[in-house]
């Protein structure tokens, strides 16, 4: 086995989780000025009601599409129910209300599954593949294609496409973007169900090849968290933060101990942070 | 003392006799004595976010630090009675020192960094266990034998020490700087707050705060674990200061209690308390932002039937009387004279637009000078390169003499008065207090009192004597330039800068208007004014500046400009 | 609903007078009061339920006879979420209220700050490997201790003739007690350690495999034992290895293997106390009640007992031999008693003056999953 080329395979795969679940962190934020606490929640509640419906009999198949349907639920309803009641609350209010979003479905999955881990069978059944002295799960082929390719999807989408641009105009400048006849209302929602579609598949395809548990949600909002918050909350930039992060995650995990991985990745949080506000002042509040 | 202030004293003593009492089930005097130390390094918090408004995600990093440094100290043979408090003053200056880092950070990066920072301490603490214990936690051993009471009555004491220092501390003009701060940056810097300082100093205190609470806890658990620091003890503590009340006095222990109470007593319940406590959370930010301390305060006011707020005190209430609508300004020295801004071949580039484009003119004391020009020729940048809002391309800026051109926005704002296109108010404030802030940040050092007096008469002085005492967001949007404009005013700055001050004013208003900025003309000030209103300008202006595509055009009386073909042309073609 | 935060005092203040009596004992002086101390919630639920399962039968099963030595059992259960100062809150709180016994069914750290607590008494039972307390305190180690584990690891890599072994081990506690073990245990025995610690928070365990599962290497143990330990079983599927792999005995368990059964390695095995397989246990006693324990708790629960709740077993047993004795509170002459009498339970607890930990390598067995039950293992080639 070689030590390099597998360190790279999980790398692909750690990050196109980071990506994942990135992305949908930045759609939501770049749309709705909301850095959604509550988005790790639509991986948990997808794996927990997958495991739970495919455990009760029904076909995986179905298990996943109702599963997938319940988080699109959850991720819109948050934002028409909760959210967009309360569009004019500051910013950090709303932070903490999908915080609380999140310690909720938290407090309903722990009755709903218990605390032991949960899982569900892989889509991609078969043996790994093997090359260069690594070896790549199908559903991990899987995971990196979906994951990088679906959020270089929406990253282009956002980046490079008329109706992209339209919705990141629509939180820049809402009244603006009203103006010029984009429907801000539409926008936010396809955010949040775009966001939701990406937690719940980041779920489908990852749990497999771990598990899922009450509490997962909330370490997944802060992977993606990582991710997102790396790239500058950026739709095109949370592609190479993602993998950035995965790799460098394989590799300290293989060559120097997982132990530093932490400090190490954290204070290159803060300098990015530090880098990315350097033209911004006074809060990034309006200009006088 | 009010009725109010035996209530509180009361209550006080009855919580701190509760674990006593045993008549509240699970409310031990353990788990008080947890969730005094607990409130105490919550106060630190409350300061930072509830008060101050930066969204720390990651202040559990300092209750766990000074354990740490003490730790540490004591491994390399510093005695325990010394380590605690060296521990200690390592936490703060720790805090001191990444604050420079943080505060600098607006909005979300500075959650983003503190949240970082908390897994950089977590993460640390696990990766070196021969100095820290590892992942097992760290060991503290107590330098003296505190029995359950003597714990508990040091919980007890400490608190109320912190309590008291809050109360001492957060008020008058500190509490006022944090809330416009907490509210609006610019506006606060435009005052004269140092916004970077005063963040570095609330979160250097605040975490003063966690850190005391915190090595106080570790000593009194004996075990110090590194999730102590960690990222999820830091969203927990956020949630404790939530639910309790974020920036009130008492929320951080309301909260601490609450929280702690609610767990313990549904604790073994078939892990119904994570909802239990999900949801106390959820429906907390949702309907009661103000949380249990605000659910209390609106009790006690629906059952005593008085309106929360301070009453004016009695010496304010003279100087009410005296100052009617047509008062004049307060009497003060006359400005100096000659030139009072220079503006000297200044430029501002954005990337390739020339926003502001070799531009020179001089306004003098006691002269008013308008500044116009279609939308996007430029007047807004030269505004904010004047207050120190943009950094200049090029050029200078000269203030009686001085160059001013590298001067931070609070600096200039001694010198500099000034109102904005949208005024920039605390709506939660009442209006006197609104004013009471621009003297606050004035050098000169009069008493909180001398303040008050001031800001009463200047609000006298424009005719807003009756909102003194009431919040601004009370009053209708038409008097709020006008209350911007007294602000911007007050004490002595020579040189004014007006945004756009009679968009908006009714007629009567604006003759108003008029008439002060007259009278503040006769005092010497300097007055540069942006406006649209022509009628207006060719009223008060005694010469007019006019810009457009970042470059200026004319400049003159207004008559002689307005007549002006090319200004015709560029201002009056734009309009139409 | 915005009349919730109005009515929130007084939720509270009912709430407090409906619990009051609750909380108010009939009869004071005729019941054991006992503690227990467990993370109902938090990051290691999963152990604090299952040990709590057991207490609980224990307790219903014991009060359904009538109580011990003539008085019921009185449990208080406190969840510590895993957090030190929660557990200190708790254990302070038993002991004030006349604890004979705390079961400190915790993890590492709040176990390591209830152990200062019981200096003069009460009886502290322990049924984590990874703490082990002092024979000169009132703590009692119920299992194997980690290096006993790691020993009896050992044992059968000497036994199968392999002399290196790869090892994965997460950053949290029990994965730092397991490395300290193996550093010593394997250098003791000439076993060459080649090792890899994982995050908390990893997806994927494919690189630390892929650093210790040379094709030199013949084993691989896996002391994970949080949730995150099923990510090394899979990864190590996924990657084709072809070696046995030894997992934690916290993940010998019915939810695990419910995990894995689809993502089996070609050889699956674990640590555990014999007790998890009666068949192979010797003692014809301990054998006894094994199986009935392991009977009993399917009929309570409809699910079949793992490790963990082995172990709780073995803590409740210890339990109801304190009450038995003349007087339990009596924390000297219970010490003199556990420490000279062996206490017959899934495997007979020997307390030493030397030592207080009651079980050793020789009752820890290394098992293997086969179909979907744990069976002694097999030797590996």
């Amino acid at each position: 086995m070689n030590l390099f080329t597998q360190s790279v395979i999980s790398g692909l795969m750690t990050g196109a989780v980071y990506t994942f679940l990135g992305i949908g962190l930045v759609l939501v934020y770049r749309t709705a000025r909301i850095l959604n606490l509550a988005h790790g929640e639509t991986f948990a509640i997808t794996g927990v009601a997958a495991a739970l419906l495919a455990g009760a009999g029904l076909p995986l198949g179905a298990a996943l599409g109702l599963a997938i349907l319940i988080s699109l639920a959850f991720a819109t309803g948050l934002h028409r129910f909760v959210l967009r009641p309360r569009a004019e609350w500051p910013a950090g209010t709303l932070i903490l209300i999908t915080l609380g979003a999140a310690f909720v479905v938290r407090g309903v999955l722990i009755l709903l599954a218990g605390t032991d881990p949960l899982s569900f069978p892989v889509m991609f059944e078969g043996p790994p593949v093997r090359f260069a002295g690594g070896a790549m799960p199908l559903q991990g082929i899987a995971l990196v294609v979906l994951g990088f390719g679906v959020s270089a999807g929406v990253g282009i989408f956002l980046a490079a496409t008329r109706a992209g641009k339209q919705l990141l105009a629509a939180a820049e400048n809402p009244y603006a973007a009203e103006l010029l006849g984009v429907n801000v209302e539409r926008a936010r929602i396809t955010a949040y169900a775009i966001g939701g579609l990406l937690g719940a598949l980041a779920g489908v395809l990852l749990i497999p090849l771990i598990a899922v548990d009450f509490q997962s949600g909330l370490a997944m909002t802060l992977r993606g968290f990582i991710a997102a918050a790396i790239s500058g909350m950026s739709p095109v930039g949370v592609l190479f933060s993602g993998l950035g992060l995965g790799l460098f995650e394989a590799m300290v995990g293989a060559y120097l101990g997982a132990l530093y991985q932490d400090p190490v990745m954290f204070c290159v949080l803060i300098l990015v942070a530090l880098w990315q506000s350097r033209n911004i002042r006074f809060g990034g509040s309006r200009r006088a | 003392m009010t009725p109010r202030h035996g209530a509180i004293a009361a209550a006080l003593a009855l919580a701190a006799a509760l674990p006593y009492l045993q008549i509240l089930p699970a409310w031990t005097t353990a788990l008080a004595t947890v969730t005094a130390f607990m409130a105490l390094s919550l106060i630190g918090l409350n300061l930072i976010f509830g008060v101050g408004g930066m969204l720390a995600l990651g202040q559990a990093a300092f209750v766990a630090l000074p354990g740490y440094a003490a730790g540490l100290l004591i491994k390399f043979g510093v005695p325990t009675m010394l380590a605690i408090p060296a521990g200690v003053v390592a936490a703060i200056a720790i805090a001191r020192l990444v604050a420079e880092i943080f505060v600098r950070l607006p909005g979300i990066y500075f959650a983003i960094g503190t949240l970082g920072f908390a897994f950089v301490v977590e993460g640390l603490a696990r990766a070196f266990p021969a100095y820290t214990g590892g992942a097992s936690g760290l060991v503290l051993d107590p330098p003296v034998s505190l029995g359950r009471d003597g714990w508990y009555a040091l919980g007890v004491a400490s608190l109320a020490a912190g309590i008291l220092a809050f109360a001492f501390l957060v008020r008058g003009r500190f509490l006022r700087s944090l809330r416009l701060m907490r509210h609006d940056e610019l506006a606060a810097q435009v005052l004269g707050i140092d916004v970077p300082r005063l963040k570095a100093r609330v979160f250097t205190i605040g975490s003063a705060y966690s850190a005391v609470g915190g090595i106080l806890l570790a000593y009194f658990v004996r075990v110090l674990a590194p999730e102590s620091g960690g990222v999820n003890a830091s969203l927990e503590s956020l949630a404790m200061v939530i639910i309790g009340g974020s920036g009130s006095l008492f929320g951080p222990v309301l909260g601490a209690a609450g929280v702690q109470w609610l767990f313990a007593v549904s604790g073994g319940a078939a892990h119904y308390e994570l909802l239990v406590y999900g949801l106390g959370f959820f429906l907390v930010v949702l309907f009661a932002p103000a949380g249990m301390a605000g659910a209390i305060r609106r009790a006690w006011s629906a059952a005593t039937r008085s309106r929360p707020g301070e009453a004016a005190p009695a010496a304010d209430s003279a100087s009410q009387a005296a100052a009617g609508p047509g008062a004049e300004l307060p009497a003060r020295q006359r400005q100096g004279s000659g030139v009072c801004l220079e503006v000297e071949r200044v430029a501002k580039h954005f990337g390739g637009l020339r926003a502001v484009d070799d531009v020179s003119f001089e306004v003098r004391f006691g002269q008013i000078v308008a500044l116009i020009g279609p939308n996007g020729a430029g007047k807004s940048t030269l505004f904010n390169l004047v207050s120190g809002i943009e950094p200049l391309s090029g050029g200078r800026v000269r203030l009686a003499g001085r160059d001013i051109g590298d001067a931070p926005i609070h600096v200039r704002a001694n010198d500099i008065g000034r109102s904005f296109q949208v005024p920039r108010l605390v709506g939660d404030m009442t209006t006197l207090d609104n004013v009471v802030l621009r003297f606050d940040h004035l050098s000169d050092r009069a008493t909180e009192d001398e303040h008050r007096r001031r800001a009463r008469a200047q609000l006298a002085a424009f005719g807003l004597a009756e909102f003194a005492d009431r919040p601004v967001r009370e009053i209708g949007i038409g008097y709020h330039k006008l209350i911007e404009l007294a602000r911007a005013s007050a004490g002595d700055a020579p040189l004014l800068l007006l945004d756009e001050p009679a968009v908006g004013l009714t007629a009567e208003e604006v003759a108003r208007l008029a008439a002060a900025l007259q009278r503040l003309k006769s005092l010497g000030t300097a007055i540069l004014v942006v406006e649209h209103n022509m009628d207006f300008v060719a009223t008060i202006a005694d010469e007019v500046v006019v810009m457009e595509g970042g470059r200026l055009i004319a400049r003159g009386a207004p008559a002689s400009v307005m007549a002006d073909p090319g200004v015709q042309a560029a201002y009056f073609g734009a309009l139409s | 609903m915005r009349k919730f935060a109005l009515a929130r005092p007084a939720a509270l203040a009912a709430a407090a007078v409906l619990l009051a009596p609750a909380a108010t004992p009939a009869a004071a002086q005729e019941v054991w009061r006992i503690g227990e101390v467990a993370p109902l919630s938090g990051p290691a639920a999963t152990v604090g339920t299952r040990l709590n399962k057991v207490t609980k039968m224990w307790v219903e099963e014991a009060n359904a006879k009538g109580g011990i030595a003539g008085r019921k059992i009185e449990l208080t259960t406190c969840n510590d979420e895993n957090k030190p100062e929660k557990a200190v809150a708790c254990a302070r709180d038993m002991i004030e209220k006349g604890a004979v016994i705390i079961f400190g069914n915790a993890l590492t750290a709040s176990l390591r700050a209830i152990q200062p607590l019981v200096k003069s008494g009460p009886i502290l039972l322990i049924p984590s490997p990874n703490v082990v307390p002092g024979a000169d305190t009132y703590g009692f180690q119920v299992s194997p201790s980690d290096v006993d584990i790691t020993e009896a690891i050992a044992e059968f890599l000497k036994a199968n003739k392999i002399d290196k072994i790869g090892m994965v081990a997460a950053t949290d506690a029990s994965g730092e007690v397991g490395v300290a073990s193996a550093r010593k245990v394997f250098g003791d025995e000439k076993i060459e350690l080649r090792l890899a610690r994982i995050d908390l928070r990893a997806t994927d365990a494919s690189t630390q495999l892929a650093r210790v599962a040379g094709s030199d290497i013949k084993v691989v143990y896996s002391s994970y034992t949080g949730g995150g330990a099923i990510t090394v079983v899979k990864s190590f599927k996924n990657l084709g290895l072809a070696q046995p792999l030894i997992v934690s005995y916290g993940n010998i368990s019915d939810a695990f293997v419910q995990l894995v059964k689809d993502v089996k390695p070609p050889r699956l095995l674990g640590t555990g106390v014999a007790g998890i397989v009666p068949e192979i246990v010797k003692d014809p006693g301990d054998r006894a009640r094994s199986q009935a324990f392991l009977e009993a708790y399917a009929k309570r629960y409809a699910e079949r007992p793992d490790m963990i709740n082995l172990l709780g077993k073995a803590a409740v047993d210890v339990a109801e031999a304190i009450l038995k004795t003349p007087n339990p509170k009596d924390y000297p002459a219970v010490k003199t008693f556990l420490e000279s009498t062996p206490i017959p339970s899934v495997h007979t607890q020997r307390f030493s003056a030397k030592s207080h930990v009651g079980l050793d390598a020789s009752s820890v067995i290394i098992v293997e999953l086969k179909g979907e039950t744990w069976v002694k293992a097999d030797p590996v080639k």
